[in-house]
């Protein structure tokens, strides 16, 4: 007999709940049923179940302890969701009890037989979805709309409605079995393997069916006339079965359920690692603690944003050509898992479905490793960030090895382990004799706790620099990283990671659908019996902010009471409410948003509760930032009023706090600090609105002052060298106001840029500017830029202090011309240092090589100054010629001391080319 | 070589230009064996320095003139080493306590005790005691000032104390009942001109007399100012074209352009461009009360006598919370919000009629 679900594969069910799949589902269904009477969206029914050991729907089921009811779930979603899928089987005649309670929950699971599985050795049983899975690892449809159905197919009902039936002690089914050594079982087993499917109604289907009764609730059993024929043929002792109208007392299915405890038995002798489709970690000791026991264990049943999800199982794929020895499904990396046909067609990469990551993170080098060899996880705690890593290193065939705070993290430890894990370079084959050796994937959780060393060395590790231990030198592989690592971490803006940041595929996590985790939730309890409307846990998760950890625990912490949840109880308790502080853009947020009216009764929109909250929010984070961050953007918002009348309460409000804050930290004043928050709710109530732009860092107040304090810096700069006599002059000249901004004009005469054309007023001014300049100690700094643009910049730079944007008064001397006043400058200084050296001898001659084209500053025109008359300068003409008129005939002696200097000036080429004997020098 | 400013500045207390009667008393002072301590103080630009110098030259001779420059080293308390610069000759020194920042209080009761400790080393000095020139004495703290009352008493046998403040109000009652108060007041526009036209016939410039006057009247009474504006307007160009105007400095002309920017436009985006234009000026160390007036000045121009008296009272309250408070950027604005508030209102109402 064909069944009809026959040839739709598992994968099929769990990934392609696309339209054309539904409605090839759909039409299967017609070929065998009449639609009015089948449930719309059921997919499955119970033949499926039913169907033994040789179809493709292995029976799972769920050891007894999670129910204590007696209950047998059917697992058609439509069924389900109805409260009387629930069927009693009434006692048999021997007094048998009859209360297996049988959840059958899961049936997505790969083609393995119970036998099958018995025969098999138990570490294979850890990977039931291991190599099979692979191939389907990348869906492409919506996780959500794909898992959920699931998910509600697989939750076990107890309904508090129905009352419990009387439940004498349980007796084993086996000796059941024994003891009705009359019913041929593998007959019924066999005929149920015929029918091709039994639908559970409500109401009195028009075809054959069987009515089962269940504590005065009545429902019906559907077949298909010939198999009920057979059924019929089977011919049970004492069943109570008719046709069409009659109660069935149905043993046929006890004899069947007897048939599934035996195969629960079977599981229940091999330890392993059992996953219904809602997660249950039978496994893990502390199973009271709800965390753990629904802690995801497989790709699907991840609550994390799926474009995260995805984006780190593509990553950890890429390795598998250096892990596995094999391409990973997709043989383009931009390329959706196989999904575009066509050759031709660019591949393109939809960053939105990677979870916000440029495609850069998944490209490969020459190993044919990710570019990137690690990742790093961040994102506040409780979003399931070591959960995600850990099933997506299991799903991708990895053995998860996991460090974390508790472990010892010093470098020589942590070498060790890497050492030991990562670095060899080995590929594995993934089946060895049955055995699979799986290759490890390092987890470092909470690595921004991690010593600074440690995170050197993985950062050198992962650019490929990291020396081996010394000790073991025997390493005949390939050194390097050759298994993924992945780093968790909450804050990634540790310094310790900066560094790390760099090189690692960095993920964000961003905060987890509140859907999702409602109906998540609401299974949850409903496994657990916690009554919980999907509002109360709406309010639940709002109040701990969509963290999955706080709304188990408070959710198991409320469950103790054993009350019904409301909503009241929720958003009053300050169980789940957490107290972190909030990122500074939110928090800014808060500050500029109106709070959006909500349809409960609990809105806070009040004034005294807006007040509240915001100074709630202001509190908790740095007050500091908060507030220069208000300020900077509380002109960008919008302005209601056309008089500004808000922004100036608000510019009030920032002035008056600044008055505060210098009482705070200039008189020690510290209860003054609780004012502060004021100033947000202030701007809050003025300046809230629906609609917020969006903010920028405030980064000008710390801009300015870095300039303000450069500036500071030049003028001290400026005083450091001037003489005495001056130094107490111009520091009372108030520098930055008066004489700076002048002085900057008087040097900077209107010259001609070529020397060699200056009038004789234009040399006096020459003149009287390089004087100026020497005495103020000012020179012209050569700059490049990166154009190879050339600049004379005044060194100190008080034209950042005395010029401003915009305002040109006088236009800047070229730069030619002050090339050339730089020149006479350093002339100027050269001349003036000899003078100082030599200052207690008779003799002064200083030869300086110069340009010919310097203009020779004529000694003779000293303007007014006192201490000019003192400088003379004499070119390389005069010297040689002998014509220097001051200078005296110079005595023998005198020679010894000559000195001469050069200065070289690199790319100058007209410098002074003469024929000159050593005698003319001596 | 040194600019005007330097190169015309009296160094004796006959060549003194203007306020010749307190100059004369001053010298008479001088003369005397003692003196008390002085406190002198004036705007900008009046001479103050000047003066004091002169002083001290009738007092001490023209050693005074010989100064060099003295770093004084002391630890904080949190163990910090602080250095500040001062200039001294072997008769007086001249310290600016606020350059130390809020350990001005440990510079004042260091350089006192220090002069001191040792005594003038010339027996033939003309009088028995050193001069501490403290200068900017408005800028000092609290703090300070009350280490300074009592230190002013305790060593007045081996110093004396000249403070030299722009303004009495900063100083505490104290201290001013402690010294001879001196006012320096500004030289008026007359003085400035008459000053002008002497230093630029010194250098041979052919001054006309009304960009004399107009550099006088430019340079707000401010001596200083003036001879630096009429030197870098000669260099501008000369010689000087008919109707030529003075130089002004840069930040002058920007706080007008910016007085200007908040008449032109009263709505949020124009208050972030004044923000930032404010933060120009402080960057270029422009002090906030300078600002503050000035442009209020500027506004005041466009406002009736009815406005104007709103925005005084406001331009007086958010000053007083200027020196209250720590960063002016803040009183600033709320001072340019309010007077766009104000403005705007009043040019609506004034739309309405």
């Amino acid at each position: 007999m064909q069944s009809a679900l026959e040839d739709i594969s598992v994968e099929d069910l769990v990934y392609n709940d696309d339209d054309d799949f539904t409605s090839r589902l759909s039409k299967k269904r017609k070929k065998f049923h009449d639609p009015k009477d089948i449930a719309s969206n059921s997919r499955l029914s119970l033949a499926a179940f039913l169907e033994n050991n040789d179809s493709d729907f292995p029976l799972r089921i769920a050891p007894p302890r999670t129910i204590p009811k007696a209950s047998f779930t059917v697992s058609s979603s439509d069924v389900l969701k109805d409260p009387l899928a629930y069927a009693h089987v009434p006692k048999p005649t021997d007094d048998r009890p009859e209360d297996d309670d049988l959840e059958i929950t899961e049936f997505n699971q790969p083609t393995q037989s119970a036998e099958k599985r018995v025969d098999k050795p138990p570490s294979h049983e850890r990977l039931p979805d291991f190599p099979e899975d692979v191939r389907n690892d990348f869906p492409d449809m919506s996780i959500r709309e794909r898992t959920s159905p699931l998910f509600r197919k697989g939750i076990p009902s107890p309904l508090p409605e129905i009352p419990a039936p009387p439940t004498p002690a349980t007796i084993p089914v086996r000796s059941f079995t024994e003891d009705v050594p009359n019913i041929r079982r593998e007959n019924l087993t066999n005929t149920f393997n015929e029918i091709e499917r039994i639908q559970v109604f409500r109401r009195q289907p028009k075809s054959d069916h069987i009515s089962v009764d269940s504590d005065g609730q009545k429902l019906y059993l559907r077949f298909k006339k010939k198999n009920w024929q057979k059924l019929e043929h089977a011919s049970f002792a004492d069943a109570n079965v008719r046709h069409t109208s009659s109660q069935a007392s149905f043993h046929a299915f006890r004899i069947l359920l007897d048939d599934v405890r035996n195969q629960m038995d079977v599981d229940r002798q091999i330890p392993k690692d059992y996953t219904p489709t809602l997660p249950v970690n039978t496994a893990f000791e502390a199973r009271d603690v709800w965390v753990e026991k629904y802690r995801p264990n497989r790709y699907l049943e991840l609550l994390s944003d799926e474009g995260v999800n995805r984006a780190l199982l593509h990553w950890l794929k890429l390795w598998d050509p250096v892990v596995f020895n094999r391409e990973p499904s997709f043989m383009n990396p931009y390329n959706n898992f196989g999904k575009r046909k066509k050759k031709d067609d660019k591949p393109q990469f939809d960053r939105r479905k990677y979870g916000g990551v440029s495609d850069i993170f998944f490209t490969v080098d020459a190993d044919k490793r990710p570019k990137f060899k690690a990742a790093l996880l961040c994102g506040p705690p409780g979003l399931g960030k070591t959960t995600l890593a850990q099933v997506i290193a299991r799903h991708a065939g990895y053995e998860p090895m996991e460090m974390n705070a508790s472990d010892d993290r010093t470098i020589e430890i942590f070498r060790n382990r890497v050492e030991s894990s990562v670095m060899n370079g080995n590929v594995v084959s993934m089946l060895q004799d049955g055995k699979v050796n799986r290759p490890k994937c390092l987890i470092i959780d909470e690595i921004d706790g991690a010593p600074a060393n440690t995170v050197e060395y993985l950062v050198k590790l992962l650019k490929g620099e990291a020396r081996t231990n010394p000790a073991k030198k025997k390493t005949k592989t390939k050194l390097g990283l050759w298994r993924p690592i992945i780093c968790i971490c909450n804050d990634m803006y540790v310094p310790a990671l900066k560094s790390l940041r760099q090189s690692t595929m960095v993920l964000r996590f961003p905060s987890i659908d509140r859907s999702r985790l409602v109906s998540r939730l609401s299974d949850i309890c409903r496994g657990m019996e916690v009554q919980a409307d999907s509002s109360v846990l709406t309010t639940l998760c709002e109040k701990s902010e969509d963290d999955i950890r706080t709304c188990l625990n408070s959710l198991q912490f409320a469950s103790v009471q054993g009350k019904r949840l409301n909503i009241q109880e929720i958003s009053k308790a300050t169980m789940g409410c957490k107290d972190n502080r909030k990122q500074l853009l939110k928090v800014w947020e808060t500050i500029f948003r109106l709070p959006r009216p909500k349809p409960t009764e609990f809105s806070s929109t009040s004034a005294t509760d807006r007040i509240g909250h915001i100074l709630q929010t202001v509190q908790l984070g740095e007050t500091d930032k908060i507030m220069s961050g208000v300020f900077e953007n509380f002109l960008i918002v919008h302005h209601k009023d056309s008089s500004l009348h808000t922004a100036s309460e608000c510019a009030n409000w920032r002035a008056y706090t600044d008055v505060m804050e210098r009482g705070i930290y200039e008189d020690q004043n510290w209860s003054l600090l609780s004012y502060l928050p004021f100033y947000a709710v202030a701007v809050h109530l003025h300046l809230g609105a629906l609609s917020t732009p969006l903010f920028s860092f405030p980064t000008t107040h710390f801009e300015a002052y870095k300039r303000t304090s450069q500036n500071k810096e030049t003028i001290a700069a400026l005083l450091k060298d001037l003489a005495p006599s001056l130094y107490s002059s111009v520091k009372r000249q108030l520098p930055e106001t008066e004489l700076l901004p002048f002085l900057v004009h008087i040097i900077q005469p209107p010259l001609k840029s070529t020397s060699l054309h200056l009038s004789n007023h234009e040399r006096s001014e020459l003149k009287r500017v390089v004087d100026l300049m020497v005495t103020y100690g000012l020179t012209y700094r050569e700059e490049r830029t990166v154009t190879s643009f050339h600049r004379e910049l005044l060194d100190p730079q008080l034209e950042s202090i005395a010029s401003f944007p915009n305002v040109q008064q006088c236009p800047a001397m070229q730069t030619a011309v002050r090339a050339m006043v730089s020149r006479e400058v350093q002339l100027q200084l050269i001349n003036v240092n000899a003078r100082k050296e030599d200052s207690s001898t008779e003799e002064l001659a200083d030869i300086v090589q110069e340009p010919v084209t310097k203009p020779v500053v004529k000694p003779n025109e000293p303007p007014g100054g006192k201490n000019t008359s003192k400088l003379q300068v004499w070119s390389v003409y005069d010297y040689f010629r002998g014509q220097n008129p001051s200078q005296t005939p110079k005595p023998a002696a005198a020679d010894q001391r000559t000195k001469i200097w050069f200065r070289y000036k690199e790319g100058y080429s007209n410098a002074v080319c003469r024929d000159i004997k050593v005698k003319d020098l001596m | 070589m040194a600019l005007w400013v330097d190169k015309y500045r009296p160094i004796d207390s006959k060549k003194l230009d203007y306020h010749r009667e307190d100059a004369e008393k001053l010298r008479g002072l001088a003369q005397s064996d003692d003196f008390p301590h002085l406190l002198v103080f004036g705007p900008s630009g009046a001479g103050k320095q000047t003066r004091i110098n002169c002083l001290l030259a009738d007092m001490f001779g023209s050693g005074v003139q010989r100064m060099r420059i003295h770093y004084i080293t002391f630890n904080t308390p949190s163990n910090k080493k602080m250095e500040i610069t001062t200039v001294a000759s072997s008769y007086h020194i001249e310290v600016n306590p606020s350059d130390a920042g809020i350990y001005d209080r440990l510079v004042v009761m260091e350089v006192l005790k220090s002069i001191a400790a040792f005594r003038t080393p010339d027996d033939t000095a003309k009088k028995p005691f050193k001069v501490v020139v403290l200068t900017e004495v408005d800028k000092l703290t609290k703090d300070a000032q009350q280490a300074l009352r009592r230190t002013m008493e305790k060593y007045s046998g081996s110093c004396r104390l000249i403070l030299c403040s722009n303004s009495v109000s900063k100083v505490i009652p104290a201290i001013r009942s402690r010294c001879l108060n001196i006012r320096v007041p500004a030289p008026t526009e007359e003085d400035i001109t008459r000053i002008v036209m002497n230093v630029c016939r010194e250098e041979r410039v052919t001054m006309p007399a009304d960009l004399a006057k107009k550099i006088a009247k430019q340079s707000e009474r401010n001596l200083r100012r003036a001879i630096l504006m009429a030197e870098a307007t000669k260099v501008k160009q000369y010689p000087f074209p008919p109707g030529a105007n003075p130089v002004v400095a840069d930040w002058e002309i920007y706080l007008t352009k910016t007085a200007e920017v908040i008449i032109a436009k009263q709505d949020a985006e124009q208050l972030r461009e004044v923000r930032n234009r404010l933060y120009e000026l402080l960057i270029h160390c422009i002090p906030a009360t300078m600002i503050m007036s000035g442009l209020l000045r500027e506004l005041l121009k466009n406002c009736d006598n009815q406005l104007k008296c709103q925005v005084i009272a406001a331009a007086a309250e958010y000053e007083h919370r200027l020196q209250l408070g720590s960063k002016a950027i803040y009183h600033l604005e709320a001072f340019i919000a309010k007077f766009m508030s104000l403005y705007k209102r009043y040019v609506d109402n004034m739309m309405d009629f």
